[in-house]
């Protein structure tokens, strides 16, 4: 391919990386606004715009509008460098995430996934663990004790849920046999089986690591309002106050949903009758159809996790790290086992 | 050669995140007021000066673990991917490599490492 | 009801340098001001008087030993009550080692008498801060305080000189604190032994009102914490002293301000055993003031609920709850003509009869609402999440109860059966028929299942008198008639009415513990001394045992489930 042609190609895939990340980042905060309004009988924001449609452009103006304040006892250096340490990692993740199958446009081929490197899953966790740096940072560069305080408990976390989530992610990497997010969907179309019929128990410590990973309830113990009035985003204000709850709660929540589609409902495969085959009521779009597939598997996700969060209450810090490290891991590792006898069976 | 999209990417982040910080500073009001950057305490006048001091983090121990523990899984994630090609010796030996671990593990959680330890000295 | 004649002959028979005395209302134990501390321990654990109620001081502005001091004390096997009462000028043992409650009342009788307490630990102002220099309740003290200093207003620093028509006020005001004084305060109430000490303080959407907490800090475990009131102090006390008895009773649902007419019926229950009118009341106004008090308790414990939820995680609990309050308002409303601040009882009655339609309405609430309660159950009680945080937290045995004069709530989570509405009935509570529902173990678990469990409770009561209503007909009179109003002048607005010179002791079981007012008369219009016994207060001298060496995430949940609110504890 020419020069000219992989540079279009890279833009556009950037472009709708960036939109993805703004724009429907953006939108899920009336997604959650409004299935948080309706869980509790109510009807959410309504004023702005048709029933509330144009409230994220809103909120974002008044973000970006309000006054920079810098806390006189804080570090300028790093207090700004926790955001950008914050957003740059969580939204790489992004590049190793396949959207649906190969497309042929114009006489290419393109598959669209960002960076097609044969140790996707590999840098998707890396980017993930820089994810604690946003948060400590924030905390200590605060110079706040409730900052403090939120920001080391999100740390301890973090620490603990990502032994947990790359044992898990161990499971379907062996029956897949690769480490490319790509090859790891192709491989369950060929197999003609999503991972989530063969490893049930990796797939709930999968979410229960996600959960945790990006601060949802019942784990979102570092801003729980009762105790730290927003933790460490508590001398925070305007954009840089939007950017962490948009990059934790919605950038972090997709990614992570988009590799656990990846690794467990067969990305961007249509319904699937375990090793019998596939039910594609879409086939009349063609190739696009997986683009629709991903599209809803993400969608349903997401719902699950705005669902739990709107109804339990949360846990304590103690009891956060004893689930991870003497419930999930143990489970973990017994999950290996079980794929070390059902891998050698599967073909391809 | 694959990874200049993600290159790309991390520019873009880059400049995009400076830009979105900066925002503020460029379209929001500058009023001095005496009060306004005093830390947030709950509106009182603070005991301590700074938060910048020890405070003691009860899950020290589990980082040390953590340490270990991604140590590991980084030496399983090859053996993951051909795993299938390597027999029954494969299967044994590395599951040998994982008991020693698993054992390091309940050794772990029988002396209390793994739970937030509450107190400055009690392992 | 007052101790028994017997068990004060016993008293003196076993301590015989006391003097005992009953008078109409009470039970008086004399005793000199050295022997006070043997007595009441002789009181507290060989007669079984060993749940403290409360103490003060009266300041009579005799000659010499100005002051009155009193100890309320009770029996709850016997069902006995006690005062024991002596005389001091200026200085008083300290009985901290008796009852844990005692510290916090003699850090307030410090704070507005200027009492010294020999013995206690740590005697620092309760309410005031510390460097302020005058002693409020005193009764050469202005009740509109010394006013000594400049304190320009908005229009004032605006306008300059030229202030008109109703901006011409009085520049001089009453000293107010700076950040100074504040941190004076703050330093000197706790000392810091362990690494950061955290102001959970009172701008703080968790802490349930304006409370000032001190967290010594070590990581996540609090080694020792302190509590600062004072924020909502609004002299009540004092101004009980220069306002007819009538128009006291708004100032009691600005107390408690979330149940606001149990405290109505507790002040008006209070004058009325003071003047010896109870059993003029008629029957119809005490059904409806039953009714209306257990409704407000549904309120209350529904605000508590959601509140308990919210700070836990639980957000969507909040607005269910806060639905079924909009509900119960709506009625309140309806009936009394206000929602918060209602002020509905009067001396001898009610304000006014139930409107047309209020039973129908209150009937139809009365059937839909069970539902609900049990629907909330299940997302709540057998929730794993909700069970962990629950249990085994914020333990309190029977001898805490008694040991910090906790009432309420909290009492019957650790299984000590103290009802006010059982032990001393006032209103229709005699003639109704409901349960107490009682703890085991006292933790936060327990005291949630109690405080669900009296919803249901007070539901049956509603509904026994509906029943009750519904037979009585529209003309029965609502307001006691006085037989001879030259003596007894009794009026819907209270103009006039003269209460005989005496003292009483009397409560009411508010859903937050037991609210106790004791009036001191001398005959007259006005009060002498009114002291109000606040639950949420002496439920909250229990939180800085409870927090020592346990975990910030705890110090939320324990705070919700003794559920105190700030204008009952800073009165």
């Amino acid at each position: 391919m020419s020069i000219i042609a992989l540079g279009i190609i890279i833009a556009v895939k950037v472009v709708v990386i960036l939109v993805i990340i703004l724009g429907i980042g953006a939108y899920l905060t009336l997604v959650e606004r409004k299935v948080a309004a309706h869980i509790q009988r109510r009807p959410g924001p309504m004023v702005v715009g048709w029933h509330g449609l144009l409230q994220p452009l809103a909120d974002g103006i008044k973000l970006l509008t309000k006054e920079d304040i810098l806390p006189s006892s804080a570090n300028p250096i790093l207090y700004n460098l926790a955001i950008v340490m914050a957003l740059v990692p969580a939204t790489l993740v992004f590049a190793v995430v396949p959207f649906g199958p190969e497309i042929h446009i114009f006489g290419y081929d393109i598959k669209p996934i960002l960076t097609d490197v044969n140790i996707g899953i590999i840098l998707a966790f890396a980017f993930g663990s820089l994810a604690v740096y946003g948060v400590a940072l924030s905390g200590w560069a605060s110079n706040s004790k409730y900052a403090l305080i939120g920001a080391l408990r999100k740390a301890g976390i973090i620490i603990s849920y990502e032994v947990v989530i790359t044992f898990a992610a161990l499971g379907p990497i062996m029956l897949a046999k690769s480490l490319s997010t790509y090859d790891i969907v192709m491989a369950q179309i060929h197999q003609k089986v999503w991972y989530i019929f063969l490893q049930p128990i990796s797939f709930v410590v999968f979410v229960f690591a996600l959960l945790a990973e990006t601060g949802r309830v019942p784990f979102d113990i570092q801003e729980a309002e009762a105790e730290l009035v927003t933790g460490f985003t508590v001398e925070y204000g305007g954009m840089k106050f939007g950017l962490f709850p948009l990059v934790e709660w919605y950038v972090e929540v997709l990614s992570l949903s988009s590799i656990l589609t990846v690794l467990y409902l067969g990305g961007w495969s249509p319904l699937n009758i375990p090793f019998i085959g596939f039910v594609d009521p879409f086939f009349f779009l063609g190739a696009w159809s997986g683009f629709i597939w991903f599209i809803i598997k993400v969608s349903i996700l997401f719902l699950l996790v705005l669902w739990l969060h709107w109804t339990l209450p949360r846990y304590r810090i103690d009891q956060i790290t004893t689930v991870a490290w003497k419930v999930m891991l143990p489970l973990a590792l017994f999950n290996i086992l079980i794929s070390a006898f059902i891998a050698p069976l599967l073909r391809g | 050669m694959a990874y200049i999209g993600l290159l790309s990417l991390l520019v873009v982040m880059l400049g995009l995140s400076v830009v979105l910080i900066s925002l503020n500073w460029l379209l929001g009001p500058k009023k001095k007021e005496s009060y306004k950057t005093y830390p947030y305490e709950c509106g009182v006048p603070l005991y301590d000066d700074t938060a910048q001091t020890t405070f003691h983090q009860g899950y020290y121990i589990l980082g040390l673990l953590l340490l270990l523990f991604d140590i590991e899984v980084a030496y399983l994630f090859p053996w993951a991917v051909v795993y299938s090609l390597l027999g029954v010796f494969g299967f044994l030996e590395v599951f040998l490599f994982l008991l020693i671990l698993t054992f390091g593990l309940v050794y772990a959680w029988r002396k209390g490492a793994l739970d937030w330890q509450f107190d400055l000295e009690s392992l | 009801m007052q101790a028994t004649e017997k068990t004060l002959n016993e008293i003196k028979a076993k301590i015989p340098y006391v003097d005992v005395k009953k008078e109409k209302l009470t039970s008086v134990v004399y005793v000199q001001k050295e022997l006070l501390f043997n007595v009441l321990k002789a009181i507290k654990e060989d007669f079984g008087f060993k749940l403290f109620i409360d103490h003060s001081v009266v300041d009579t502005l005799e000659a010499d030993n100005r002051f009155e001091a009193f100890y309320i004390l009770y029996n709850v096997d016997t069902k006995e009550r006690m005062l024991v009462k002596t005389k001091t000028e200026h200085a008083l043992p300290s009985v901290e080692k008796l009852w844990f409650a005692a510290k916090w009342a003699e850090r307030e009788c410090y704070d507005m008498f200027g009492v010294n307490y020999e013995g206690h630990e740590h005697l620092v102002r309760a309410f005031m801060w510390d460097t302020y220099s005058h002693y409020p309740l005193r009764k050469d003290f202005p009740l509109g305080g010394y006013e000594t200093v400049e304190l320009p207003s908005l229009n004032e620093s605006t306008f300059g000189d030229n202030l008109s028509g109703t901006m011409n006020y009085k520049r001089t005001h009453t000293y107010v604190p700076t950040l100074k004084d504040l941190e004076y305060t703050e330093r000197n109430r706790i000392k810091k032994k362990a690494q950061v000490v955290l102001n959970w303080g009172p701008l703080h959407p968790g802490t349930h009102g304006t409370m000032w907490f001190l967290f010594d800090l070590e990581g996540e475990r609090i080694v020792q914490t302190d509590v600062i009131l004072g924020q909502l102090h609004r002299g009540v006390e004092k101004l009980a002293e220069h306002e007819p008895y009538q128009q006291f009773l708004v100032y009691t649902d600005r107390m408690d301000y979330i149940s606001g007419l149990c405290s109505n019926q507790a002040w008006t229950v209070t004058v009325e055993r003071l003047l010896g009118i109870e059993d003029m009341v008629p029957l119809k106004a005490k059904y409806i003031r039953t009714m209306m008090s257990e409704l407000q308790r549904i309120n209350s414990h529904l605000l508590w609920l959601g509140t308990y939820a919210l700070d836990l995680g639980a957000l969507t609990i909040f607005l269910y709850a806060f639905k079924e309050r909009e509900k119960i308002m709506d009625i309140i409303e309806g009936i009394t003509g206000a929602r918060l601040t209602i002020s509905y009882t009067r001396i001898g009655g009610v304000r006014m009869d139930l409107p047309q339609g209020a039973l129908d309405v209150i009937e139809s609430f009365v059937k839909f609402f069970p539902k609900e309660l049990k629907d909330w159950e299940k997302i709540l009680s057998r929730n794993r999440i909700w069970v962990k945080r629950n249990k085994e937290v914020g333990v309190l045995t029977k001898e805490d109860i008694y040991f910090y004069g906790l009432t309420g709530a909290v009492a019957r989570g650790s299984g000590v059966f103290y009802d006010i509405r059982k032990l001393e009935p006032y209103d229709a509570y005699s003639m109704v028929d409901f349960d107490v529902p009682l703890g085991e173990n006292g933790d936060c678990y327990d005291r949630y299942l109690v405080r669900v469990e009296e919803m249901r409770q007070s539901i049956r009561i509603i509904e026994q008198c509906l029943q009750k209503l519904k037979t009585m007909s529209p003309n029965e009179p609502f307001m006691a008639e006085s037989g001879d109003p030259k003596k007894l002048k009794l009026t819907l607005d209270g103009i006039g009415l003269k209460v005989p010179a005496g003292e009483v002791y009397s409560s009411g079981e508010n859903p937050r513990g037991e609210l106790g007012f004791y009036i001191n008369s001398k005959g007259g219009l006005k009060p002498y001394r009114v002291k109000i016994r606040p639950g949420s207060f002496y439920n909250l001298c229990v939180y800085p045992h409870l927090m020592e060496n346990r975990y910030i995430a705890d110090a939320v949940t324990v705070l919700a489930s003794l559920d105190p609110v700030v204008g009952e504890v800073d009165r």
